[in-house]
């Protein structure tokens, strides 16, 4: 019993340092809070459930970009639930605003926008952002490192196209 | 906004609004295809078991032809046959996926995972068919038994071809549902997950 406390609080403590890329992971891939919420949770579980077959030899973050990634592809959203409203963007920002505030309406049209992409080009986005080579995200997708670069290109493109159809500069 | 912007805009997102369970132990899966699929799988057998253990009760109602012998062998071999998938059902329950496996991997074996519970369940729907077919065998080659007149040659030709009617057309009626149901009901986790598989083929 006490080990499996030790371990939980081991477990806990990581995902308190790691939680803000889980939060972003399920932004990326939910729209409303309530969805976001549910995939947050349900990555934790599955992290949870899968941590004694992280071997501590390798990074924790490679191995929990897997997992959470892994469970946010082929997450069920809630059935015949009420769609909540999503929050609008804001149409206009004066070019005096502080870079914070900048920064977190480039965020708002990024979500946006993202979430329209396939649940595969989300996670290419993901780990481009991470700063994973080609090779280390065809690694972790199971494809090529050519299909990697075509799609990542594609995906990226398309996130283009879906900013500016937002009326945002990019 | 050019990609290096978003960069920095992504760095700098904290993620704020994340909030931790404060235990684990609670924390149950909702919603990964496979838990959907086998939550729904149990729904359906917990009903099949209540609706075998009325059954049993049917020849106490004393029903003119339905032949108590027949009917309890036809029973137990459907007990049997529950207690099978069952069984195999909960295996495949108990076990854990190797989520940690790159995307592909992954995939394919949720994808294997989901198609061998929905081939399970078929064999299990599909098994109940030659146990009716047994049953009225019993009943045709037992068939003076249970009537009060004698049965003619003729009368008797024309009840096996109307038993063998009725069960050509049953087997078909059960397919047509069988098939319709899970297409309906499991399917689309299957049909979510190749797609899936689809947007990760070589471009």
């Amino acid at each position: 019993m006490a080990t499996l406390n030790n371990k939980e609080t081991a477990f806990l403590n990581l995902m308190e340092v790691h939680k803000g890329i889980i939060h972003k992971i399920s932004k990326m891939y939910m729209d409303t809070p309530e969805d976001q919420q549910d995939l947050f949770q349900e990555i934790i579980y599955q992290l949870w459930r899968s941590y004694d077959s992280f071997n501590s030899q390798s990074k924790f973050s490679t191995w929990m970009y897997r997992v959470a990634l892994n469970t946010a592809v082929v997450f069920f959203r809630k059935e015949n639930k009420k769609i909540s409203s999503i929050p609008e963007l804001p149409e206009h920002i004066a070019v005096e605003e502080s870079p914070s505030v900048l920064k977190e309406l480039q965020l708002a049209h990024f979500y946006k926008a993202v979430q329209k992409l396939d649940n595969i080009e989300k996670a290419l986005i993901f780990y481009h952002l991470e700063n994973y080579s080609h090779k280390e995200i065809a690694a972790n997708l199971g494809i090529s490192e050519g299909n990697t670069r075509v799609k990542l290109n594609r995906a990226k493109t398309k996130l283009k196209a879906l900013i500016k159809q937002q009326g945002y500069e990019f | 906004m050019n990609f290096d912007e978003l960069q920095s805009a992504w760095n700098s997102d904290e993620g704020k609004g994340a909030v931790l369970p404060e235990t684990l132990q609670r924390l149950k899966s909702a919603h990964m295809p496979v838990t959907k699929l086998r939550k729904n799988m149990r729904k359906e057998f917990i009903m099949l078991v209540i609706i075998f253990s009325l059954m049993g009760f049917f020849p106490l109602l004393s029903i003119q032809g339905v032949p108590t012998i027949p009917f309890y062998a036809m029973y137990t071999a459907l007990i049997m046959l529950t207690v099978f998938h069952l069984t195999k059902f909960y295996r495949f329950y108990q076990r854990l996926h190797a989520n940690t496996l790159s995307s592909k991997d992954n995939l394919y074996e949720v994808y294997y995972d989901i198609k061998l519970n929905i081939e399970m369940y078929k064999s299990f729907n599909y098994s109940i068919i030659p146990l009716i077919m047994l049953y009225l065998v019993m009943i045709v080659l037992d068939l003076d038994h249970f009537t009060t007149t004698p049965v003619t040659p003729h009368k008797k030709m024309v009840i096996i071809i109307s038993f063998v009617i009725t069960f050509i057309v049953a087997v078909i009626v059960v397919i047509v549902l069988v098939e319709w149901w899970v297409s309906y009901a499991y399917g689309k986790y299957l049909r979510q997950v190749g797609k899936l598989l689809d947007e990760l083929r070589e471009a």
